[in-house]
Order: C-alpha cells, then sequence, then structure tokens
C-alpha cells in the first residue's frame, strides 16, 4: 500500500517535471536592453506589410536583426502564416511581407535573431476584418454569374468534355474556342473569383 | 417489437469487429486509446502553449473530433460513445456507490440534456473555448468529473442518458445511422426468462438458473444461466433490446451483447434513418421534440457565431438596451447579449415556429381535436434531424477539410517540446488541409441540400401518413420553416469567417 502510493506520487512528480521541462515553457521574451513594436499596413483580409520597428535600450535603432514573423489565427484548424523582412531596415523598421488569409484575431509571434545569436520573440494580437474572404468557399456571387450569362460555358468547363462555343454566335457564326483558361479548369464546381 | 432482425445483416457476425465488440472487456479496445487521446489533451491543454493553433488540446476536439463524429453518426453510428473514455472510471463509481437510487423522476427526460447541450454552446461562445487549450482542458475534466460522481450515485447511466451534451448530441444524430442493435430472435426474447440484456448478468454471489426454453416443436430444451461477480451489468440507459425501435439513449457499449445469455443480440444494419419514418420510434413528449428541433437551430446560431454579422448584431443589441452606456464591463454586455441570441435563437424562435406551424396544421386539416397540439409537433419534430445534421455536417465538415493536416505539425510540436525528434526537429506548419475553398463550399452545399431533400422526404410522408388527401396543407408550415432555415444556412455560410474573442460595446 505505501509503496503504492508513492509510486504514485513519484509518477506525478515526473509528470510535473517534465511538463516544466517543456521547451515552450522556456520564455524568450525581448530582453530590457530592446524594445519592438509592431505596425500593418492594413488590417483587412488580403496582402499587407508589416512594420517591425526595433529599438536598443538607448532607443536608437537596430538594423542587424533578422525579423521573422509567424501569425496564428486565434482558432484552431488554420494553417500559420510564415513572413520574413526581405530587404534591409530602414531607422530600424523592418518590412515583412505578410498575407492576412482570414477575418478575425491573429496571434503574431516576431522574432528578433541578432548576429550575436541572441533571439528574442514578441507576441502581438491584431483584430483582422474579413471584406474578401471566404468562409467555406461558396462562391455564391460566381455561381450567380455563372448561372446569368449565357455564354459563360467556361463555368461548366469540368464537366464540358469537348470544344464548345465560348462566345455569343454573331450574324450567325459560332466560334469555337477549345483553349479553356487554366483558372476555369479544376475540380472546382463554382468558378474561381473574387468575395 | 422492432422488425429489424429477421433477415438484416448482423455486423457482430464479422469475424474481428464482432469477435472484439463481444469479449468481455471488448469496449475496452475502443475506449482505452480515447482516455489516453483524453489524458493528453489534458496534459498538453493546461502544460502546453496556450495558442489555440498549437495545441492538441485545441485542435483535436474542435477540428478532428467533430468533423469526424457528425460524419460517423451519418455513415456508421454512434461510435463515440462507444469508445467514450468518461465512463471508464464507473467501475470504481460503482464500488464506491452506496444504495444506488434511481435518478430523480422528475429529471428523467432530456430537458437536464437540453440544458447542458445550450449551456455548452453558450460557454463554448461566451469563453471562448476554441481559442484555449486550458478551458478545453477542463472541460474535458469536468465531464470526467461528472460522470463519476453520477455513476456513483445513481444506478443506471444517468450521466449518459440525462446529461451528457455529447452524448445527447450523438443520440439525435445517431438516429440516422444505418445500424441499431436488435434482437436476432423475438422467439428467443418471448421465452427468456432473467432479460438478462436490460437487467444484467451480474451478481454479488453465483446463481446459477436453469431455463426451460419452448422450441418451435413444443418441446423444452434446457439452457443454463450464470450470474455471477464475474457478470454483465445491464443496459445502463435502461433500453430493453426487443422493443427497441430506435437509436436514441442508446450508447453501444454491447452491454446487452455480451449479457444476453442466448446469445441474441446484434448489431444490425438497417435503411439510414429508419426510425425517422416510424411513429413508435418517439416519444410524443415536448421534451424530445424540442431536442431534435432546438439542435437544428443550435446549429445555425452557432455558425452564426463565426461570422462578421454577429458581431454587428450583438454590438446593435446592446447598444439598443442602452448596455453600453450602463457602464457595464464589456464582458457582462457580451454575457447578456449572448444569452439574448441564444434563447431567440434556440428557445424562442423556433418555439414559435413550430408551434405555429402545428397549430396552422391543425387548423388547415380540421384536427384539432384529433391531435393535439403536442402530438402535432412529436410527428413533425423527425423531420428536422436530417436538416440538423446537414447543418453540422456543413459547419464542422469545413473546420475540418481545411484543418485535418494541422493535427501532424501541432504534434510534431508536441514531441519537440519534450525533445523528441522523431518525427523531425522542425513542425511542417504548411500542413492544412483542403485549400481549394470551392470544393469545401461544394461539401457545404451538398451537406445541406441533401439534409434538406431529406427532411422534406420524412416531413411529407408525416403528412401523408397523417392527414392524407390534407397533406399538402398539413405539410407546408413545415416546409417553410425547413426552407428558410436552408436558406438562413446557406446566407451564413456564404460570409468570410471572422472569429472574434475580444468584443468591444463602447
Amino acid at each position: 500500500m505505501h509503496g503504492s502510493v508513492f509510486t504514485r506520487l513519484l509518477v506525478l512528480l515526473l509528470l510535473f517535471t517534465i511538463a516544466g521541462c517543456r521547451e515552450s515553457a522556456q520564455e524568450t521574451e525581448t530582453p530590457d536592453d530592446y524594445q519592438m513594436t509592431l505596425d500593418v499596413e492594413s488590417d483587412s483580409v488580403g496582402e499587407t506589410t508589416l512594420l517591425v520597428t526595433l529599438l536598443n535600450a538607448e532607443s536608437e535603432p537596430v538594423n542587424d536583426a533578422v525579423i521573422d514573423v509567424k501569425g496564428d489565427m486565434n482558432h484552431a484548424g488554420m494553417v500559420p502564416v510564415l513572413g520574413s523582412s526581405e530587404n534591409a531596415p530602414e531607422h530600424g523598421v523592418y518590412r515583412v511581407p505578410f498575407n492576412w488569409t482570414m477575418g478575425g484575431e491573429w496571434i503574431l509571434v516576431v522574432t528578433a535573431s541578432l548576429p550575436d545569436d541572441t533571439t528574442f520573440s514578441e507576441e502581438f494580437n491584431i483584430n483582422i476584418t474579413a471584406e474578401d474572404g471566404n468562409m467555406g468557399g461558396m462562391d455564391m456571387e460566381a455561381t450567380e454569374e455563372a448561372e446569368s450569362a449565357l455564354g459563360n460555358v467556361a463555368a461548366l468547363a469540368p464537366f464540358i468534355p469537348d470544344c464548345v462555343a465560348t462566345e455569343e454566335p454573331q450574324d450567325g457564326d459560332i466560334t469555337e474556342d477549345c483553349s479553356i483558361p487554366e483558372e476555369d479548369k479544376g475540380g472546382s464546381f463554382f468558378p474561381p473569383g473574387g468575395g | 417489437m422492432s422488425v429489424l432482425s429477421r433477415h438484416q445483416i448482423d455486423l457482430l457476425k464479422l469475424p474481428i469487429i464482432g469477435r472484439i465488440a463481444r469479449m468481455r472487456y471488448g469496449r475496452l479496445v475502443f475506449q482505452l486509446p480515447m482516455l489516453l487521446i483524453a489524458l493528453l489533451l489534458i496534459y498538453d491543454g493546461f502544460t502546453g502553449p496556450q495558442k489555440a493553433a498549437e495545441n492538441l488540446a485545441t485542435v483535436v476536439p474542435w477540428v478532428h473530433y467533430r468533423g469526424i463524429i457528425v460524419l460517423a453518426l451519418l455513415l456508421v453510428g454512434n461510435v463515440f460513445c462507444m469508445g467514450c473514455p468518461f465512463t471508464i472510471p464507473r467501475t470504481l463509481a460503482k464500488r464506491l456507490s452506496t444504495r444506488g437510487r434511481r435518478f430523480p423522476r422528475i429529471l428523467r427526460n432530456k430537458w437536464l440534456a437540453i440544458f447542458s447541450l445550450f449551456a455548452i454552446f453558450f460557454l463554448y461562445e461566451y469563453l471562448d473555448l476554441w481559442a484555449s487549450p486550458a478551458l478545453t482542458a477542463w472541460v474535458i475534466v469536468a465531464y470526467f468529473v461528472a460522470s463519476f460522481v453520477l455513476e456513483a450515485v445513481f444506478t443506471e447511466s444517468a450521466f449518459c442518458k440525462y446529461v451528457c451534451p455529447l452524448g445527447t448530441f450523438n443520440f439525435a444524430y445517431s438516429t440516422t445511422a444505418p445500424t441499431q442493435i436488435a434482437s436476432r430472435s423475438f422467439d428467443i426474447c418471448r421465452t427468456c426468462v432473467g432479460k438478462e440484456c436490460i437487467n444484467g448478468s451480474y451478481s454479488p454471489d453465483t446463481v446459477i438458473r436453469i431455463d426451460q426454453i419452448p422450441t418451435a416443436i413444443g418441446e423444452t430444451v434446457e439452457k443454463t444461466v450464470t450470474h455471477s461477480p464475474q457478470g454483465i451489468p445491464g443496459c445502463g440507459t435502461l433500453l430493453f433490446v426487443p422493443q427497441m425501435k430506435s437509436n436514441m439513449d442508446c450508447v453501444l457499449c454491447m452491454d446487452c451483447v455480451r449479457a444476453c445469455p442466448h446469445d441474441n443480440v446484434g448489431l444490425m444494419l438497417r435503411t439510414p434513418g429508419r426510425e425517422l419514418n416510424e411513429p413508435d420510434a418517439w416519444r410524443k413528449t415536448w421534451d424530445m421534440s424540442f431536442l431534435v428541433i432546438g439542435l437544428a437551430f443550435l446549429g445555425i446560431i452557432n455558425a452564426f457565431g463565426m461570422v462578421p454579422p454577429v458581431y454587428q448584431v450583438m454590438q446593435d443589441i446592446a447598444r439598443t438596451l442602452g448596455l453600453a452606456n450602463a457602464g457595464l464591463p464589456d464582458s457582462t454586455i457580451e454575457w447578456i447579449v449572448l444569452m439574448l441570441l441564444f434563447l431567440f435563437g434556440v428557445v424562442l424562435i423556433p418555439g414559435a415556429l413550430t408551434l405555429t406551424a402545428a397549430y396552422m396544421t391543425r387548423q388547415v386539416t380540421r384536427t384539432h381535436h384529433k391531435y393535439r397540439q403536442r402530438e402535432t409537433v412529436a410527428a413533425f419534430a423527425p423531420a428536422f434531424v436530417p436538416l440538423g445534421l446537414g447543418i453540422w455536417i456543413a459547419h464542422y465538415g469545413f473546420h475540418f477539410l481545411i484543418g485535418a493536416l494541422t493535427i501532424i505539425p501541432v504534434f510534431q510540436n508536441f514531441l519537440i517540446d519534450h525533445r523528441i525528434t522523431i518525427l523531425g526537429t522542425a513542425p511542417n506548419w504548411s500542413l492544412g488541409g483542403v485549400s481549394d475553398t470551392g470544393f469545401v463550399g461544394m461539401v457545404q452545399i451538398v451537406a445541406l441540400m441533401g439534409g434538406f431533400l431529406w427532411s422534406m422526404v420524412i416531413a411529407q410522408r408525416i403528412a401523408f401518413r397523417l392527414y392524407k388527401r390534407d397533406a399538402m396543407p398539413a405539410l407546408l408550415p413545415w416546409a417553410l420553416i425547413l426552407l428558410t432555415m436552408v436558406f438562413v444556412c446557406i446566407w451564413i455560410f456564404r460570409q468570410p469567417m471572422e472569429m472574434r474573442g475580444t468584443i468591444l460595446f463602447g
């Protein structure tokens, strides 16, 4: 009995130790001698540029870091968006091309890597408005266009095995065009299109 | 009596699955992996990164479990309840149980389960469970605790039958499943003495009973039936196999299969959703009707909670009620506004619509003396099941399709966090799921329209069965409700997704 209790306590202690040793439990916040801020050019769905400003303790720009950004949404099941600073910074401001793939709350982890192997990260929460995104891909506007446009046979491209008329007949002539655009091919019933 | 068994295919006669299911501890084969997963989720939820996208506790339940369960219910049956890990401690709970009282009679209905469904979905929105690994882990812990306590206090599986929101959801939609527990031979059930399928074969002392079983040719054969401490408990949800006409309340624990001394219980294939067309399969009570109708509307509200218009609606409600100027904190305002949304969307609107439809049906068919309001609602309630399932499939299927592979980098990250690099030294965060939004949209349309059409077929059959030549006018109010629901859903799923944990009302 005592051995059993001791064994259980030992297992619990081991679990706590393992949990405490998790690498994610090791904080890597910005050291006191640096300060990092983040601005965004656009807070709507779509491509944008992140502006990461890195200053030292004397508020002087730090221009020799490499900035990496990992953006996750606040819910599970979304592929994170990754970005890195490409061009040389100006006055400590690093420009990172980025893409808000969906509206909602984003959690950006900005990691700065310095030449002396110092690495630190900051987390920023940003709200992005959904203007052009699709939730489930139900591109109904494009569907309505496809249904209303008599000559829009390209919408049915996946189901048409042979060349068909793709232009309205004019003066009795029927123009055949077998070169269906690449973007209209594929397995999607609904033709690709915006919002 | 159920008419399933005579010439149906019994899945328990399949070589591997049947053998495992009939084994004494066969259910553990399914439960133990689920238990390990649940413990892993609790561990990662409390100790891992607190970002939903990087934690198993949020990825597994809110992406994978939800997406898989709705398909499993439609294609197989209530397999999650079969493998439910929350009831594993029940044996210990039963040992701790004192006199083992029955669940209070006033609570022996679905109202408590409906309330728990309402509560879990409300908390999902209010506490942003989808964004919090730690809170999700607490929910899992709460399930274990609640199941254990109720098993210890009450004789029957009160948690499963009357409380568990997951189980209640599964019960409702397992009514569409292509499988059902049923007797292989009614003659054997008719002559069975002990009814072990419901009474069990457990006894604190070994008791041997010799039954005289009559045969078809007028003779009798002796059958030795042993009850012992190694016996099997009877059905925890108190279902009597020969009278089962529905999957409602069946957790597929297979205790009836193992307890039956005559090997007379099988898991039969059936026409999917067969019981939706069998009026005797449904209790004509308000709780049962509201369960399946309310669940369908809850699906709409749950989906609505993830699109931009909901935030505008919430802010408009707060402004209209003067909450924004009342000096209340945003969290309190959000609670009030969400509660109003839920009450209207899940209780008042469906209640008003169905009561009005039932009234109109009774008026146009002049059957207000023949069928009461409750009976009319109960008659048409099964018609809401397929559309409700379609709504949940469209929603959960979306999350599953676009994020099915995200579990790989999350699991890689979990292992790397513990310095285990067998799956790589860096997570492959590029793994997601189906990137073709057109395809995902098509899946949603198929789910919605398939559910709607199936619901309409069921509603039409109900109308013809009850109202004969007046079937079409009787059907019309219900058809309008179903049609409105599917249009609302299509509009919702057209919206871009935008999930915010913080709503400002100032």
